[in-house]
Formats: C-alpha cells, structure tokens, sequence
C-alpha cells in the first residue's frame, strides 16, 4: 500500500520535471532546444537570453506556485467544509480582488498598484465574511459559505456599476478577471513563491487535523483538536495564499475544485499524503494550462480561465465515470 | 477517589436554561445510562460532561481534576465521545480511523509510534473490526461502523466513554452486539455512559441509570428500582405494564395499549 | 458509450472556446452595394431608397429633420457634414463635438434605450451594429426607419460619410469633408512614401498586453503613416504574446492614455528590452478616438501617428 503511494508520488514528480521542461522550451516564438540549453549555457542570443529569463522562466515559476497554492488551499477548504464543491474562492476571495482591481484599473494606478489593490480587497473581504459569521469564539463554516455567496453577489453587483458608470475600462477589467500570467516578472516571483511556499507548509502541517474534522467538527473536538483554532488558522493562511495567487494571476478557475479531486481519485483522503499531491498535480495543471494559453493560437494569448476550464472540465467528467464504473463493477 | 464527579451543573443556551443543577458522583467503572424524553436535556448534559459545552455554572471533575482546567488535547486522553451520526462520506480505511484516536498523544511533527500502533490493533481486536482495518469506512455496515468509531475512542485510552444513542439506528442484531460490547468495556475498568433511547435495552444493559426530566436528574439507582410505573407515568407521560423474567431477572417496559384493562402490575 | 460522452464534453467545450476566442477578433462586414462613386455629388432626391452596411434596404420619406445616433462615430460626421442641428438624441458615449453635451442620451451601456429613443420623437435612427437587433426592430415597426453603418476601414469611413450626406441632404458638405479627409490622407502619406517603413507596435491596454492587429483602423493607420504594425500576425484586437514582442523587437510604441501607466511599460520585462524603449520611442496617443472611431477625426489620428513615426518629415 505505502509503496504504491510512493509510486504516484515519484511518477508526479517526473511530470512536473518534464511540464517545466516543455513550458520552457515551448512558447509563441520558436526556439530549439539546442539553442534553449545554450541560453543556459551562456552562449545564447540576446533575444534568446531574454525570452527564456525574462519572460518564460518566471512564468513557468509562478504559473506553478500558484497551481500548488490553490490546489492545496482547495484541499483544505473541501475538508473543512466537508464539501466537494469548495474551492479557494468560495469565502468571497475572487470578488473581493476584482473589486480591488476594479479600483486598481478605473484609477490607472498601474501593475503594482493592481496587484497591491486586489490582495488587499479580497484579504479585507474575507476578514468581513468572517466577522460577520463568527458566533462568540466559534466560527460555522455553512455560515462563512453562505456569507460569502451573499457578499461575492453583492460585490459583483458594486463592480457591474461600476464598470458601468467606466466603459472605457470595461475590457481590461473583464480581462484581469478571466486570468492570465501574461505580464508575470521576476518581482511576482520574489513574493509569491516564498509565501505561498511557507503558507502551503504551515496548512501542511495541520493535515492530522483536518483528516479528524472531516469526521466532524464535534467528533474532532472530542478527539483532541482545537477544531476552532485550526479552522481560523487554515481559513487566515488560506485566503491569504488564494488572495496571493489572485493577485498576481488574476481569477483563475478550476484548479482549485478540480485538482484536489483529481488528487483523492488517485492518492485517497489521508491529507498527509493528498495536500502534497495536490500541490504537484497543480502545478503541473497551471504550468501546461499557461503553456498551451501561450502556444495554442500563438502569437495570441488565450485567458488562461478558458484553457483550465476547458481541459479541466472533462477530465475530470471522464475521471469521475471511471470511478463510477469501478464502483459499480463491485 | 470518583472517576467522575459533577457538581451542582447547569447549562443554558442563550436565555433558556437546559440543565438546572445536576450533582451526582461515579467511583467505579459500569454503564450508566441516561433516558428521559426528548428536550430534557440528555445529549446537552452528555457534551457538558465531555467538555464540548461550558456550563454556565457548577464544575465536573474527572479522576479529581477539573476539566474546565484541561486543554482540549489532556481532556481527549481522559474521555472519549462517541456521538450518534459520524460523517462517513470519504474512504479513510477503519484502521485510519482508529489511529485518529491517537490524535491526543501525538505531536503536531510526530508519526505515529509502535506504541500507537499497539493500541490502535488491541482497540480494534476489542470491538471485533479489525479484520477491516483495510478496508473502507464506507464499505461497511452501519454495525460495523459503530463499531469501529467505538474503537476509536476507545484508542484514546480514556477513563470514560460518553455515547450519544449509540444504537438507535441499528438493527436488533448489532444493537445486541454493540451493548454487549459496551458492558465489556467495563471489565477494563472503564465508566461508561450511555443515552439510550430504548428503556428496554437501558434496563438490560445499564448498571445504573439515571432518568432526566427537564434538566434534573428525577430519579438514579438500579434499572429495577428506578424503571417503576410512578417513574414512568411521571417522566414520560405513559402507563406501562412491567414485566419481570423470573429466570434472568431482567424486566419489560411495556405501554399501555388498553387503559380500561386492570392487569396485575409487578 | 461512457467513453464517448467524455470525448463529447471535451469536444463541445473545446468549440465555446476557439468560439470565445474567434468572437474578439473582426469579422469582415459586407460593402453596401452603392455603385455611384464616393466623389460624385449628387443632389439628393426623397424619397430615397438607400442601401445600409448591412445590406438591407432603407426608404428615407423625406429629408430627417430629428435625428438619434446611436454610434459616437456617427454622431461625429452628422456634425462636421453641417446637420448637427438635426441631432436629437446620441449616447452616453458620445463627447465630440462640445454640442452633444447638452443633447438628450437615449442609449448606454446596456445599448440602446427604445423608450429614451421613441421620447425625441425622430424620424431616422443611425445604428450601428452592436445598437441590438430587438431595438432596432421595435423601432422600425413604429416607422421610424433605421439606417446601419459599420466601417471598419477607411474606404468605409468615406462611404458611409457620403450616405449620410446624401440621407440629410448635405450631400455637397459631405463631399467636402471626404475631399478634404483624401487631401490630407494623400499629403501625409506623400510625406512618408519614400521613407523606410518604421516597426511599430501599438498597445491597446498593458493588462493582458491587448493590441490591434490585421484589419483594424489603427493597423490601417499605420501602415498609411509610413510603419509596419508588427503585430499583423494577429487579427483583430488580441492579447499578444511579449515574447513574440521581443522578437519582433519594434522601434516605435505607441499606446493610449487607458492603457496603463507609461512607466510600467518601459521598465516591464520583455518591453524593456525593445529599440523603442532603448530609444525612448514610446507615444502616447493624444486621444484613443481619434484614432479608434470610423468619423472624420480619423485624419488626425494618421497625423499624429505619422508624426510619431517620421517627426523629421514634419518639420
């Protein structure tokens, strides 16, 4: 049993090596391997030198970062919520950051300030949500569910108006929010990898915890986890993450629902063993989803929600009617 | 010393008072079980005995210490909990699932020890599961399953097991199996209470019992002496008729369906 | 059969996106089918029976007298061709000239208004094609007819300015406006014709890094200015790839004051890296409608672009 686990673990680590390699060498402008080793090398050309460092390689590196924190922060979430539809996004993070960026865009206040503006709207709303759910000291998690649906539509709602009353600003933020690691450099990568790193580390090392409280809350509780605190501190880290990723990435969708399934298909539920492969699965996921939103209708790029959608929708179909069919078999 | 001491409990919920001064003390090991009727406050007292809820006043003392001075982790290694309906919806193997009760002496980095281990295998050879230790949790039947979240607090090594209606939904077969299981716990020199819904089956397993009625305990003592019709009449609102087996000794609740019918009561 | 409902879900979404994807790129719209000339002058004669861009056919009774625009690039030749008087309704998105301020709005953002536009009580309505199909319908059962105009390029631009004219009556201001616009095209690219064509990329929006490729007015535009547009390799407006950017290396930029901040631009990874930020060429274009909207103002968009491309040939 464990050496079969270790075998889906070394088998998904091949992937990621080999998805990095493509992702490198690959992209709208043609460049052989021979001349992608020789930029490593040092003797590559400078336009060479450029595209893979300053453009392809940071991307590779966040377009991962950001596909292992959703998909852990997705794990997370559909274990404390004990539903299969949670996704990073579900606590108002995704509405929060496009108002934030509405702000951002509207007010011209360039690429920083648009990364700078979502985080910090979709921290803040999260934070609302919670205020406004918590009884006491304890916190439901049907509550913050619903209170982030009711506050996701009504941001929705502020953000149409105000889209409204800026037209000319009507594209670029439709734009922002379907995605994309178009204009990710090397600064994208100093802040996030580290943090989601450590944010992804420290949710890591509560899996124990959240594999009790997916037999539920009062179980858990009785069992010896401070189901309050674990809860408060998965939500805290994990909207930061999300909120992160979001920043930086824009709204990408499915990577977090989708990949943590995906994951429980092949690994089981234990989150010891299901958080970090997770993680690899999602980065492998956003790191072919970006190279084919860069490659598929080069030298167009495609918003990488539709690739992640697109690919992601009916694998996951043809995964779960597998699993049917063996259930049934039984 | 008493393994479980309660003094003068009560509880309320917002405004309205659940529990209104309980007192009672256990020194030795046996089932007790807690029947009464609906809204009198059995499962609130069992989760006030556990330490899930916090009583508006009075204090619980288990083996001498005051719980409310315990953290979650130290009161999991003296009482267990096993509530009626436990999430199942996932495919942790049963042996997964009794190594969770180990969770309280397990440290946020530690991996699980032979001794762990150990005690996760005697839990489940116990409770008779663990020829499922491999298998799902969802594969098995709801007597089965039981049984295997039975294992589970029980690898919390715990001086006192609290069962929430522990076989309410089971078949006869497996009610049997699992209260007879309970009572060996027992042996082990574990206290033991139970809510039971079925006043039959409280009366053939229970060592003692205590009847609830609006949050006070209205009588305790041996199942004979305290399952009377006056008890009965008076908590539950029903005349029975009692039967006694004169070869096993234990007695038989059972309604009134005829009221104009005088029979002999014992 | 379980196999195949997997492959279906895969195809059919693969379908919505290559469709999403193909709806932000131009579709080339049909010509109207007028045989005269744009430069012949001809007295118009009502009632008159035109031909629209979308090829339907339109009877005008009389000359309007109450016009509603629902297109700012419209809005813009009813004025400069002198019937500006005539206008009694336009859009929120309308703001050349200075007179529209105070003209009644009937249509947004949602499109359209039928109840704003039926209150100004007209007798023509100019749409475009994003004015929705029901609306425009509704409209023309009322006997209100709808007349649609869409250029796409300059040719365009000048036919639909001649159908105007001829629509108002002022056929003889049309044709001056269209002279007048050829005069100047024709001096600008005299200037430029000889002079070694200048790469130039245009930046619609640094977000998503948007630009305007094969078949849009700015692609036209700067083509006539003397530049090749170095992102023709893409139709329509598109998100281009920075790599294919840095290949392509361009030595002029010019964007729009929407696109996002200039500062960015020239210190982005990739754009930096570029002859027209080594160089400092990078412009930023005085007003995105002059260069965006099928009016008139189109000249002054090529004048400013042509500038940007060749400043020593306007001296």
């Amino acid at each position: 049993m464990k050496i079969k686990k270790s075998l889906y673990f070394t088998a998904a680590f091949f992937i990621l090596v080999f998805s990095a390699i493509l992702s490198i060498s690959a992209g709208a402008v043609e460049i052989p391997l021979q001349d992608v080793l020789n930029v490593f090398l040092g003797k590559g050309t400078e336009i060479n030198k450029t595209i893979i460092f300053s453009l392809r390689l940071p991307r590779l590196i966040v377009s991962a970062f950001v596909g292992m924190g959703l998909s852990v922060v997705g794990t997370f979430f559909q274990g404390l919520l004990r539903n299969p539809m949670a996704d990073p996004y579900i606590l108002g993070v995704s509405s929060g950051a496009a108002f934030g960026a509405t702000i951002a865009i509207i007010l011209n206040l360039g690429i920083f300030g648009l990364s700078f503006m979502a985080f910090l709207s979709a921290i803040l709303t999260v934070f609302f949500v919670y205020t406004i759910s918590k009884t006491g000291t304890r916190v439901s998690m049907t509550t913050m569910l619903l209170a982030g649906i009711a506050v996701s539509a009504f941001i929705s709602a502020i953000i149409s108006l105000m889209m409204l009353l800026n037209h000319d600003q009507f594209s670029r933020i439709i734009f922002w929010t379907m995605g994309g690691f178009g204009l990710v450099t090397w600064n994208n990568v100093y802040v996030s990898a580290p943090i989601i790193t450590v944010g992804s580390f420290i949710m890591y090392l509560f899996s124990r915890d959240v594999n009790a409280i997916l037999t539920g809350e009062e179980s858990a509780e009785h069992l010896g986890v401070n189901t309050e605190f674990v809860k408060k501190l998965i939500l805290a880290i994990g909207s930061l993450v999300t909120a992160l990723s979001v920043s930086v990435g824009g709204i990408i969708g499915f990577v977090g629902l989708i990949v943590p399934h995906i994951a429980r298909l092949i690994i089981g539920p234990d989150n010891r063993y299901l958080v970090p492969f997770s993680g690899i699965l999602g980065a492998v996921f956003l790191i072919l989803a970006d190279l084919f939103a860069r490659v598929l209708l080069k030298p167009m790029e495609i918003p990488i929600g539709i690739i992640t959608a697109a690919f992601g929708g009916p694998f996951f179909l043809y995964l779960l009617v597998r699993s049917k069919q063996k259930s049934e078999r039984m | 010393m008493d393994i479980l001491k309660v003094e003068n409990l009560s509880f309320s919920y917002g405004k309205k008072e659940i529990i209104k001064g309980i007192d009672f003390n256990i020194s030795e090991s046996m089932v007790l079980g807690i029947i009464g009727p609906n809204g009198s406050g059995k499962t609130t007292l069992l989760k006030n005995l556990s330490g899930y809820l916090k009583p508006s006043f009075g204090n619980v003392y288990v083996l001498n210490k005051n719980i409310k001075h315990l953290n979650i982790k130290e009161k999991a290694k003296y009482i267990g909990y096993v509530p009626q309906d436990i999430f199942y919806d996932f495919d942790f193997t049963c042996y997964d699932i009794v190594m969770m009760g180990r969770t309280p002496y397990l440290n946020r980095f530690q991996s699980e020890k032979l001794e762990d281990k150990q005690i996760v295998r005697e839990s489940m050879e116990i409770t008779n599961t663990w020829q499922f230790k491999d298998k799902s949790i969802k594969e098995l039947s709801g007597g089965e399953r039981q049984r295997v979240y039975i294992a589970r607090a029980l690898a919390q090594r715990p001086k006192i097991m609290l069962m929430d209606e522990p076989v309410s939904h089971l078949d006869i077969k497996y009610q049997l199996e699992i209260l007879n299981l309970i009572k060996d716990l027992t042996l082990k020199g574990i206290l033991v209470i139970t809510v039971l819904h079925d006043i039959n089956l409280a009366a053939q397993f229970c060592d003692k019992i205590f009847i609830l009625k609006d949050g006070k305990i209205e009588a305790s003592g041996k199942p004979k002496d305290v399952l009377n019709v006056k008890n009965i009449k008076n908590v539950f609102e029903t005349d029975v008729v009692i039967f006694e087996d004169s070869e096993t000794g234990s007695i038989n609740i059972v309604p009134y369906l005829n009221r104009r019918e005088q029979l002999k009561v014992v | 059969m379980k196999r195949f409902k997997g492959l279906l879900a895969l195809f059919l979404v693969f379908i919505l996106a290559f469709s999403l994807v193909a709806c932000s790129t131009n579709t080339v719209t049909k010509q109207p089918d007028n045989t005269k000339s744009a430069t012949e002058a001809v007295k118009t004669q009502f009632p008159l029976k035109i031909t629209d861009f979308l090829g339907r056919e339109v009877t005008i009774v009389k000359a309007p007298q109450r016009i509603v625009s629902l297109a700012p690039s419209t809005t813009e030749i009813i004025y400069a061709i002198g019937a500006g008087d005539k206008v009694v309704g336009v859009t929120d998105y309308d703001n050349y000239p200075e007179q529209v301020k105070n003209v009644p709005k009937v249509g947004g953002f949602k499109g359209p208004n039928v109840e704003a536009i039926t209150a100004q009580k007209p007798d023509i309505i100019f749409a475009s094609k994003l004015s929705g199909k029901e609306q425009m319908e509704a409209l023309e059962k009322m006997g209100i007819p709808v007349v649609v105009l869409e250029a796409t390029n300059i040719d365009q631009i000048y036919q639909s300015i001649k159908l105007i004219g001829e629509i108002t009556g002022n056929d003889k201001k049309a044709e001056e406006v269209i002279s007048n616009m050829q005069n100047k095209i024709k001096e600008i690219s005299d200037k430029v014709k000889d002079l070694p064509k200048v790469s130039t990329f245009y930046l619609v929006s640094l977000d998503g890094n948007w630009t305007a490729g094969k078949g849009t007015f700015i692609d036209e535009l700067i083509n006539i200015a003397g530049g090749k547009n170095v992102a023709d390799d893409v139709n329509g407006w598109a998100q281009y790839s920075i790599e294919e950017l840095v290949k392509k290396n361009p030595d002029v930029i010019i964007t729009s004051p929407h696109a996002g901040n200039v500062n960015d631009i020239k210190t982005m990874a990739g754009y930096k890296e570029t002859n027209a930020v080594k160089n400092d060429k990078v412009f930023v274009i005085s007003d995105d409608n002059i260069i965006n909207r099928a009016s008139n103002r189109i000249v002054l968009g090529l004048e400013e672009i042509a500038k940007f491309l060749h400043p020593e040939a306007f001296k």
